[in-house]
């Protein structure tokens, strides 16, 4: 599986947990996306930015 | 009973189900007993119908979409997958039909795309639990509302 078919598999999935776990407490459904569409972007960018930070620190580990 | 996943979970979910009947009123059990069976169900009992459609829509076309990434092989709770069965536990009637519709199938080939479409199906039905929440928690509240009727 490439890079691009994690990416685009890990995508829908994220959003639909960031808009299901969003709904307890909240009435209005354009709150709920409004704050599920956020939850996914910051998930999303943190996954993205950890991703990058292990792979480079995986790469220094083996050139040791 | 040698499968110590089922050692955990029976005794579990019986000492939850007694506390959830015990303290909950006809209505919030209906909502909640529903909406695990039918993911959304619930929401439409307590008339919320453009929600429960929206969020069990979501919840099993997430389930759908992983059987199918995994060739529709990965609803198994005892042979294949017994660990997955907890999480799909919680998609209710969807689970036990994908189950039994899939029975038949076995895994022949490597699918590259089976390990996600087992997580697709296993989120799809934890998330279910959330959307049982979100539905018991409109039940709760007009529980409550009617019991303040009655009192005045």
């Amino acid at each position: 599986m490439t890079l691009w078919q994690s990416l685009l598999l890990f995508l829908p999935l994220c959003l639909v947990i960031s808009i299901i776990t969003c709904t307890p407490g909240r009435r209005d459904f354009r709150e709920i996306l409004k704050h599920g569409l956020r939850l996914f972007l910051v998930t999303t960018f943190w996954v993205v930015a950890a991703s990058v930070v292990i792979y480079f620190v995986m790469e220094w580990i083996l050139s040791l | 009973m040698q499968n110590p996943i089922l050692i955990i979970a029976v005794p579990l979910v019986l000492v939850m189900a007694l506390r959830f009947f015990t303290t909950t009123t006809a209505l919030e059990r209906r909502v909640v007993i529903l909406g695990w069976l039918i993911p959304g169900a619930g929401h439409l009992l307590v008339g919320q119908r453009k929600r429960g459609l929206i969020l069990g829509g979501l919840v099993i076309v997430t389930f759908l979409a992983g059987m199918f990434l995994s060739d529709f092989r990965n609803i198994s709770p005892f042979d294949r997958h017994p660990i997955w069965a907890v999480a799909h536990l919680f998609g209710g009637l969807v689970s036990m039909l994908a189950a039994f519709f899939t029975r038949h199938l076995y895994i022949e080939e490597m699918n590259p795309f089976y390990d996600v479409g087992c997580l697709y199906s296993g989120v799809a039905a934890l998330l279910n639990i959330i959307v049982v929440i979100d539905a018991y928690d409109f039940a709760h509240e007009r529980s409550e509302e009617t019991a303040g009727e009655t009192t005045e």
